[in-house]
């Protein structure tokens, strides 16, 4: 949808998806934080 | 009866031409009230048969562009629940006995949480929300809100919207009209904001024919016709019943909007049986309950 018009809902949309991935870079964050406590235990 | 015919088939091209934006601009100018003063406005001759030929017509067009809407937006609504159910299960996973996190990890958590808890108030609101609203770019230059606009605006902007030209040609365009138009009838613009629109769409014509060198306005006023024609045409009406016909035999409804995008070759396709019998795409399809007809033909990852 171009951007020149975008209903209130869907914009609500986005902000949401926005949110969403920020919720996935944390959640990725704490995954790379196991991975690297897993592979210094191993050590 | 003319008139509801025309706006129809502006509505549908601009719908041809993935012109989402304009189509749904168009469907809040075509409110309740625009559709009930229009059909109050016909010729006092027309007969029952043909109203009610005509209200169906609205009222299968009126749903077509609202399907566009919906579809869009219950898309990104399912995307979005679908992530905040995922992401959700994993707080719980991180959250269970014996996962050792470290301080770091319990602060993206905790973070997380907040933000999760945030989604979950932005999606309870969501769905209490009333009635979706626009604003366009259009009708912001115009200066213009939606309870100013006539159903006038409704053809005369889809006529002037037809071919994707830019926003300061489609407001110098129409601004010619309302002079010519001024001068023709001696009447003020709000005289033009009401007569019906089979008074309004002859009148257009003639107004671009001052113009036979300017490619745009000729090339808005060609394909206006062009989907008059092809709209009023019985090879048309013939061929919609037989999909409808179709589509509501497989348990599914037609989405009217896209039926003007088919080429030839496909219109030829899906009249034939085997093609109904043969298509797994539409079955796929149904599984949202409305389909696109130029969804059949294009490939799976579309979606």
């Amino acid at each position: 949808m171009p951007n020149e018009i975008k209903s209130k809902k869907i914009k609500k949309l986005q902000a949401m998806k926005q949110k969403l991935d920020i919720v996935e870079e944390k959640l990725k964050k704490i995954d790379l934080i196991e991975k690297i406590k897993s592979n210094s235990t191993k050590q | 009866m003319f008139n509801k015919k025309q706006n129809l088939g502006c509505f549908f091209s601009l719908i041809k031409t993935n012109n989402f934006s304009l189509a749904l601009e168009q469907r809040i100018i075509f409110n309740k009230q625009d559709i009930e003063s229009s059909f109050q406005a016909l010729p006092e001759n027309i007969t029952k048969d043909n109203l009610k030929n005509l209200k169906n017509k609205v009222g299968k067009f009126d749903e077509a562009v609202d399907t566009v809407l919906q579809l869009k937006e219950k898309e990104m609504l399912q995307s979005v629940k679908d992530k905040f159910n995922t992401y959700n299960e994993k707080v719980k996973e991180l959250e269970k006995p014996g996962n050792d996190l470290n301080n770091q990890q319990k602060l993206l958590l905790s973070e997380v949480k907040i933000i999760l808890k945030e989604l979950s108030e932005d999606l309870s609101s969501f769905a209490s929300d009333k009635k979706v609203e626009f604003k366009s770019e259009y009708l912001e230059k115009k200066n213009m809100t939606m309870d100013k606009i006539s159903s006038y605006s409704l053809f005369k902007n889809a006529v002037f919207t037809i071919n994707k030209f830019n926003v300061n040609f489609l407001i110098e365009l129409e601004s010619k009209f309302i002079d010519w138009w001024n001068k023709k009838t001696n009447n003020s613009i709000e005289s033009l904001e009401k007569i019906p629109n089979h008074v309004f769409y002859p009148s257009f014509q003639e107004f671009c024919l001052q113009y036979p060198k300017d490619k745009k306005i000729q090339k808005t006023l060609k394909t206006a016709n062009k989907i008059m024609t092809e709209i009023l045409s019985p090879e048309f009406q013939v061929l919609h019943g037989h999909v409808s016909k179709k589509m509501k035999e497989l348990g599914g409804r037609l989405h009217m909007s896209s039926y003007l995008i088919l080429s030839q070759e496909q219109k030829k396709l899906i009249k034939s049986e085997k093609f109904w019998t043969n298509c797994s795409q539409i079955k796929d399809d149904l599984n949202i309950n409305i389909i696109s007809l130029d969804r059949i033909f294009q490939p799976k990852n579309h979606k």
